[in-house]
């Protein structure tokens, strides 16, 4: 009994350290595609950003993507360290608590040239649930050209009013649509952003007739 | 016999003569006896588990078995390491997508790709779940130029591509684009996950 309990503290050191080891290395995996030099440098990024508790494994899945893309290294090294900086500048904004997923979303919309007080003013609006379909649908407007300016209020002023992500994603669908039948993309979005908070206002308005003091306290018939 | 050895057998016989005879008792023997087994703990109790742990101890084992549980435990690690790797960690997958997928697991969902390129040759769908490797996820005609493939993904935000015949990247034109991917060519972006507030 105390032979096999032995080696089983012994396997369970010697796997825990094993496993430890392997997943401590997981996030370098692929960046064998790398030239020696381009490897180093984004491994050195790559460290950086994980003392600083930010996400890695993006960073390396970037780094991956170039080489399959066919960049340079250079190029590679300085997309690598401009989404580290913007993962970093993109938690700065909307906080510490933030989710991976959020950073990275956040950090595609810096890097599409969104203000990091867009950023702050979306945290604001949602300061419990994710803000990831959010991102993700402004830095849509913004890759289709829509006017900065213009994209952060028509994401940021639904979100305020307590636009779900499935509403947010189909006024994304809207815009898209408007712009390929020949829209500006500035009008647009705009366009679609007002008709969402049109459409919410009259609901709450709706939902407010409806709810009226005679049916909160109903007048008893006389006999 | 002679006499060194005579003198032997006596003393092995006083010796014997002692292991025989039984010692004499004191008046509380019993007692301390008992106390003793009392204070003893017990087998498999936590205290000797965690005196097992604590006390300092060493142990017998084959070289080439310590090796070989060395080696098979990496080995295992390693896997455990690429396991993960390959799987990008579930964010709390509060986000939606629009198109189809049926939940395969807690954090995974069979996510549907496709892709309207007639004249194609091949198509594959590359992104960060699968390393960006065009040969990782090759792509189906299941109709007249129309191509399609459905895979797993974690839960959270995915950026992907499609390569055509091996050379030409294109972006979903169904799905969110991605602003800036630091190479020039634009990715599209997928959000896995249901709907939140809906």
């Amino acid at each position: 009994m105390t032979s096999l309990l032995r080696a089983a503290a012994t396997a369970a050191v010697l796997f825990l350290w094993s496993a430890a080891g392997a997943w401590a290395s997981a996030d370098s995996q692929g960046l064998e595609r790398l030239d020696p030099g381009t490897r180093a440098a984004v491994t050195s990024i790559v460290e950086e950003a994980r003392k600083d508790a930010l996400p890695t494994q993006p960073l390396v899945s970037k780094a991956i993507e170039g080489a399959t893309k066919g960049a340079s290294g250079e190029r590679i090294v300085q997309a690598v360290r401009a989404y580290a900086e913007a993962c970093r500048h993109a938690r700065d904004a909307m906080g510490k608590e933030s989710t991976e997923a959020e950073i990275v979303a956040a950090a595609g919309a810096l890097q599409g040239g969104v203000p990091p007080d867009t950023l702050s003013h979306l945290r604001s609006a949602r300061p419990r649930e994710s803000l990831v379909v959010p991102l993700v649908v402004l830095s849509d407007l913004v890759a289709r050209h829509v006017p900065v300016s213009v994209a952060s209020v028509a994401v940021l002023a639904p979100t305020r009013a307590g636009a779900p992500d499935a509403d947010l994603l189909v006024l994304r669908e809207r815009v898209e649509k408007d712009i390929r039948s020949g829209v500006p993309p500035g009008s647009a979005a705009s366009l679609q952003s007002r008709a969402w908070l049109s459409a919410r206002r009259w609901q709450v308005s709706s939902e407010t007739k409806n709810e009226t003091p005679l049916s909160k306290s109903p007048r008893r018939s006389t006999p | 016999m002679s006499d060194p050895e005579n003198k032997r057998e006596a003393w092995l016989e006083r010796i014997r003569e002692g292991y025989r005879s039984t010692p004499p008792l004191g008046p509380d023997a019993r007692r301390r006896l008992d106390d003793a087994l009392a204070a003893e703990p017990r087998p498999g109790s936590l205290g000797s588990i965690v005196r097992w742990w604590l006390e300092p101890r060493g142990f017998a084992a084959r070289p080439w078995a310590v090796a070989a549980a060395i080696v098979a435990l990496l080995g295992v690690g390693v896997l455990v390491g690429r396991i993960s790797s390959q799987h990008p960690a579930a964010d709390d997958g509060r986000a939606a997508m629009a198109r189809s997928g049926s939940a395969s697991a807690d954090s995974m969902t069979v996510v549907h790709f496709t892709l309207s390129a007639p004249g194609a040759a091949s198509i594959a769908l590359v992104g960060d779940f699968n390393d960006w490797d065009a040969s990782a996820t090759p792509m189906r005609q299941t109709a007249a130029g129309v191509w399609s493939v459905s895979i797993p993904l974690s839960h959270g935000r995915h950026v992907y591509a499609f390569v055509v015949n091996s050379a030409r990247w294109v972006n979903d034109p169904g799905a969110p684009l991605a602003p800036e991917d630091g190479f020039g060519v634009p990715n599209s972006v997928v959000v896995v996950g249901w709907p939140r507030g809906t």
